[in-house]
């Protein structure tokens, strides 16, 4: 029994991708209207490890090579044929195209902010009053919300600014660290390093490490896609 | 099928490149559903992706919880996901730290109080 193994989306009409997925599969584009799903038939399903995840990440490099506008899948996105592959995607469509356009000659920049330990934290002795519904909601939301307040976060990212043309931003309630996604411009990867090295002195309390450039996997369900609501902090540019 | 020791040396592996890797491949992009990948890996993802990031967090910069002995795994359970039928992963070992941030500890903390007056 074979399934399809999704690798990306990209717009319906791209050219048919010549390159092989990461178990040596022929791939090929399945249309579900405005998008098109690049798939390979795999008998078996790779197991989770580091050398599968780095040649999914490969395929998906190798095919956004060639497409201006792709959308990375999450590895391990099986469909048992074309009709459940095309009933998974119909209803995202209309999101997948817009994200398609959003990252059109795109990619993308991670950038792990560490700093948390600097900012504002609950005192014991107001953890110790919390005894109502709304109290505890309010000190859950001050963790929620705590990396607002992590000291020069909002200049560093200004000085970002302009070679960012969207930006994600996660930060979990009990995580240190807070991960900030930036959509640049394909080619200007460089260019956003200096940025960042020339940036850090604006927030010297911060730690920052940088990678990418990568496929624009953490924008590929930010219109519409499958948001879980889960309980991470995300937004674009202009409301971070 | 992946055990969770395997999953755990993947996310633990020292090398802060694979840490984003798994960040993006297995935390981002576009899925058909979220059950398929929770099956094929044989573990809860979100425990997988809170690994993910915590032990970015390692890699990159020092422990300050490096006296609590549990790392990572009581912070898992200081933050329940939203994820509708998402559970922590039930083989990730816990102890306990004496902190909760569930409403229920709130108000039992807050009987304790009463009773002391």
């Amino acid at each position: 029994v074979s399934a399809l193994y999704l690798y990306a989306v990209v717009r319906t009409g791209s050219r048919r991708p010549s390159s092989r997925g990461l178990l040596g599969e022929r791939l090929r584009c399945v249309a579900c209207g405005p998008v098109a799903a690049v798939v390979g038939e795999v008998e078996t399903m790779p197991a989770l490890s580091a050398r599968h995840l780095r040649a999914h990440d490969r395929v998906v490099r190798r095919l956004a090579r060639s497409a201006p506008a792709l959308l990375p899948a999450r590895f391990g996105s099986l469909a048992a044929d074309e009709a459940a592959l095309r009933a998974g995607l119909a209803p995202r469509a209309p999101g997948l195209r817009r994200a398609l356009e959003e990252v059109r000659g795109a990619e993308q920049m991670t950038l792990r902010i560490s700093g948390l330990r600097a900012a504002p934290r609950p005192s014991r002795s107001g953890a110790r009053r919390e005894g109502s519904g709304t109290e505890y909601l309010v000190a859950r939301h001050a963790r929620r919300t705590a990396w607002r307040r992590l000291p020069g976060l909002s200049r560093l990212l200004a000085g970002l600014r302009p070679l960012v043309r969207g930006q994600r931003i996660e930060a979990a309630e009990s995580s240190l660290v807070v991960s900030v996604y930036h959509l640049i411009r394909r080619g200007t990867a460089g260019q956003y390093r200096a940025a960042v090295r020339r940036a850090r002195p604006l927030a010297p309390a911060l730690r920052l490490a940088c990678s990418g450039p990568w496929p624009a996997y953490a924008f590929a369900d930010a219109f519409g896609g499958a948001d879980d609501g889960s309980a991470d902090f995300a937004s674009r540019a202009g409301r971070a | 099928m992946t055990s969770f020791g395997e999953v755990r040396g993947l996310v633990s592996a020292p090398d802060a490149s694979l840490i984003d890797l798994v960040d993006h491949v297995l935390n981002k992009g576009v899925s058909l559903t979220g059950e398929v990948v929770l099956g094929i890996a044989g573990v809860d993802l979100v425990y997988l992706r809170l690994s993910a990031l915590l032990c970015a967090a390692d890699r990159l910069f020092p422990r300050p919880w490096e006296d609590a002995g549990t790392w990572p795994f009581q912070h898992i359970r200081a933050r329940p996901s939203a994820r509708a039928g998402l559970a922590v992963a039930p083989s990730a070992p816990r102890r306990s730290t004496g902190k909760t941030t569930r409403p229920g500890g709130a108000r039992r903390r807050s009987r304790g109080r009463a009773r002391g007056r």
